[in-house]
């Protein structure tokens, strides 16, 4: 009974502080990541699936940095790269993070485009009613009203669960090729590899949810709840990758189908699996994408307002804070545009564009943030000890070089 | 940049100058510079030709409302320590070089350094209320003293810094015969957040005094917009009751970070000051510590909270208020007229009435209006309403709405099963709890 009642006050503080950490790993999955881990799975079958561990492990240790950031300091994290490394260095990420988060909203409507298909809509009026549809929400909404909508969007991903298990996959084989590493010694699978690492821990992620974290304003005291919630998204999203390649190794590789994207991956897995696996999968494709038009052109519009010092938040009428509703407009409406008129063919070098950004700014972002969580002066008694840091300098050298070297083989593919 | 020129020529020639400087001191040239422009420039011994040093910040005192340079830091050329000299060891400042004596003189103890507390960081403007981030400081250099002058929070502060500003006021002239203009806001009005980065390093006396005069729901959203420590800094300094109107206007999240993060007693004398109704929902989320808190209320004050927070919140008994003005059938009119301004000292529903027994029991109500109207040697039970609509603290607050809804109360009393009376649920505390679904 007294250990009931103990649960109860953690689990009454956790429900408080829940949400950044969930939502921001849920988005993580949106059209670029499952058309990702789709054609990892259709390609390689099984035997990828080792990588989703270390991946979770290094996404929980980046995501862990901003979260205690956001808790500690009360600060976004573009806020604190201004004043720990000035205005200069700040601009020119900014506009990085522009152009990378842009290529991101563009895939996702890409991916709305794809997966209404799918259903028998039509793009052309599926992608401006979409946009339209979240630009209102986010006008007219506030951050908790936001903030439930996207709860109930984290469900939809339940459709994946179902659809990978219903798509029949040998559990024997992918449970011991999870644990196992399989080759990985070949340029190919390098170059998957790396994608996989790439979509999942992307540095729009460590700006958003660490804005989230000070909107929530969740005190110092709850700090380690608020940890829990960043453990929890990465699993969970770990969880969902798995499926996913789970669902395409399953049937698209038994029978030899090769995919290019997402989309392929749900018509495909209709002769395959049937009509309803595929139905789940276009379906989770779609509210993924959604979800992931929805918040990046926030946080797009958060991070660059913070930096610059202009008004911002979902809290705020346009005339107090033009700057953001303006920059918020125009990354959803010319992704939405871009997504429309592109054929695929033209998407393919915008995607390229923008994940060679992707890889190049996640570095320096990484370097930046362990900065400012080693200084005692902004973090007081929450700076990294010497174990996490030694931990988290080797994790963020392992993710940086992947993502250089993903832009290095993404330039020479 | 012409404006802010101006701008601070008027200000030397008010004598807003430092009061030590002599009385002639608008005959000396007046040099304006941008702190940005002065950054890491070249430092040199007036007896030497190299530099052996750069500019790394100036620290200013606060005495005066336009603050001098106190202070200088220094990047020496080999080696990482930073080197610190007092302001007497100028002889000369310009973009170009900044030529120093050679002195032993310490370096005094600077109240803000420009670089690591103002420059690129969040201060706060008290006339505009609000949360500003400094693209730029103006330093006037006149009779080998530098004066702080304005803080630039404008768009042309980044484009300078960003070295674009001739290039995109060349394309903004030639397109639309425009320039971007300067926006600044003069020192006097600001306050650099946690000085120094030393605890207590924020000057409270002179914060709070200038602080009090904000509507509290501007103070609130000034709250939200800064991080957690310079927010916590700013609430402490502010006193009690402004501490209070302010709390009641932040948001749930803000309120639960400022009181779980704020010293109990303190917190409690905060809390006492808001209405009780309110005081129990921001204790309502905060678990374990709020227990802590109450225990540190006054006697009167803590049982009320601890009373409302036995109730649900979505009932009358969840958001009662139960400081009213009580009387006694018996009662004269004369008698409440006289008593009128201590009985409504610290209640907010002040224009009603309540007439109870000896057993506490609700007789009648009573509005002041009619309390104004009556023959003073009257008696309140010959004038007052005996047919009441009451509630039981256990109405929903659905249902309390329709009661207003229905007859157009300001409050409407509470009252249990024997008709005792426990406080009223004012109009405004079923409309927060409505407010809620407005969004939706």
């Amino acid at each position: 009974m007294e250990r009931w009642k103990k649960w109860k006050a953690h689990l009454a503080i956790f429900a408080l502080v829940v949400g950044p950490g969930i939502i921001t790993a849920n988005v993580d999955n949106d059209a670029g990541g499952i058309a990702t881990y789709s054609v990892a799975g259709a390609k390689y079958g099984y035997t990828l699936l080792w990588v989703l561990a270390p991946t979770c492990f290094l996404l929980i240790l980046v995501q862990e940095m901003c979260n205690r950031m956001g808790v500690v300091t009360g600060k976004g994290l573009s806020a604190l790269i201004r004043e720990r490394f000035g205005l200069g260095i700040s601009f020119y990420l900014m506009i990085a993070l522009f152009f990378t988060n842009l290529g991101n909203v563009i895939a996702d409507f890409a991916g709305l485009a794809a997966s209404a298909e799918i259903f028998g809509l039509h793009r052309w009026w599926v992608v401006p009613v979409g946009a339209f549809l979240l630009w209102h929400m986010v006008i007219k909404g506030s951050y908790r009203t936001i903030e439930r909508v996207f709860f109930v969007a984290c469900v939809f991903y339940v459709a994946y669960l179902i659809s990978g298990s219903m798509a029949g996959p040998d559990w024997k084989l992918a449970a011991y090729q999870s644990v196992v590493p399989q080759n990985a010694w070949n340029a190919d699978t390098l170059y998957m590899i790396i994608g996989i690492v790439g979509t999942t821990i992307a540095p729009w992620m460590q700006f958003y949810q660490q804005a989230s974290v000070v909107e929530k304003g969740i005190p110092l005291k709850h700090y380690r709840y608020s940890r829990w919630d960043t453990i929890a998204g990465a699993i969970v999203v770990t969880i969902v990758c798995y499926f996913i390649m789970l669902a395409c190794a399953a049937t698209l590789h038994r029978n030899g189908i090769v995919i290019a994207d997402a989309g392929d991956a749900a018509m495909a897995l209709k002769p395959a699996a049937g009509r309803y696996c595929a139905g789940l999968f276009a379906f989770g494709l779609m509210s993924a994408s959604l979800f992931g038009a929805a918040i990046l052109p926030i946080s797009t519009a958060t991070s660059i307002c913070e930096s610059m010092g202009w008004e911002r938040g979902v809290n705020r009428k346009f005339a107090e804070a033009p700057h953001y509703y303006i920059l918020y407009t125009i990354v959803l409406f010319a992704g939405a545009a871009a997504a429309l008129a592109a054929s695929k063919a033209m998407l393919i070098p915008i995607m390229i564009f923008s994940q060679v950004i992707n890889g190049l700014l996640l570095p320096v972002i990484i370097f930046f943030m362990l900065r400012i969580t080693s200084d005692k002066t902004i973090m007081g008694a929450y700076t990294n000890s010497r174990w996490f840091s030694i931990i988290a300098w080797t994790g963020a050298i392992i993710t940086a070089a992947i993502s250089i070297l993903m832009v290095v083989m993404t330039l020479v593919h | 940049m012409e404006q802010a020129q101006i701008a601070m020529r008027n200000m030397v020639a008010t004598g807003a100058q430092n009061k030590s400087a002599p009385a002639g001191s608008a005959l000396h040239p007046l040099v304006f510079y941008n702190f940005s422009e002065l950054l890491d420039r070249p430092v040199r011994y007036e007896d030497e030709r190299r530099p052996f040093a750069t500019l790394y910040d100036i620290g200013g005192s606060t005495i005066t409302a336009y603050p001098a340079a106190t202070a200088l830091q220094l990047t020496p050329r080999k080696g990482d320590a930073h080197v610190f000299l007092p302001w007497s060891a100028v002889k000369s400042m310009s973009v170009a070089e900044t030529v120093v004596r050679r002195t032993t003189e310490p370096a005094p103890a600077a109240d803000f350094w420009a670089r690591r507390d103002v420059l690129d960081d969040q201060v706060v403007d008290v006339s505009g209320a609000q949360v500003l981030r400094v693209n730029d400081v103006h330093l006037i250099y006149s009779d080998n003293k530098l004066i702080f002058g304005h803080v630039e929070i404008g768009l042309r502060g980044i484009l300078r810094r960003l070295k674009f500003e001739k290039a995109v006021n060349f394309l903004t002239q030639w397109l639309f015969d425009y320039t971007i203009k300067d926006r600044f806001v003069t020192w006097r009005h600001i306050q650099v957040m946690s000085p120094g980065g030393v605890p207590g390093g924020l000057r409270v006396d002179r914060f709070s005094d200038r602080l009090v005069d904000i509507h509290p729901a501007e103070l609130a959203d000034m709250l939200e917009q800064l991080g957690v420590k310079d927010r916590q800094d700013l609430f402490n300094s502010l006193p009690v009751e402004t501490a209070a109107d302010a709390l009641e206007e932040v948001t749930p999240e803000f309120q639960r970070t400022l009181v779980s993060h704020g010293e109990p007693g303190r917190v409690a004398d905060i809390l006492e000051e808001m209405p009780s109704g309110e005081a129990a929902d921001v204790l309502r989320d905060l678990g374990p510590d709020a227990q802590n808190i109450i225990n540190r209320m006054e006697g009167e004050a803590a049982s009320e909270v601890q009373n409302l927070l036995a109730h649900k919140e979505e009932t009358a008994g969840g958001v009662l208020d139960s400081n009213c003005i009580e009387a006694q059938p018996g009662d004269t009119v004369a008698s409440i007229l006289a008593r009128m301004p201590q009985l409504t000292g610290n209640v907010e529903v002040y224009n009603l009435i309540y007439i109870l027994d000896e057993n506490r029991v609700l007789k009648g109500v009573l509005s002041l209006r009619e309390l104004f109207r009556a023959i003073p040697a009257a008696t309140l039970e010959s004038i007052m309403a005996r047919e009441l609509v009451t509630v039981t603290p256990e109405t929903r607050l659905k249902d309390v709405a329709r009661e207003f809804a229905k007859y157009g109360f300001q409050a409407v009393p509470v009252v249990d099963a024997e008709g005792v009376f426990q406080g009223v649920v004012r109009y405004d505390s079923v409309l927060a709890q409505l407010a809620v679904f407005l969004n939706d």
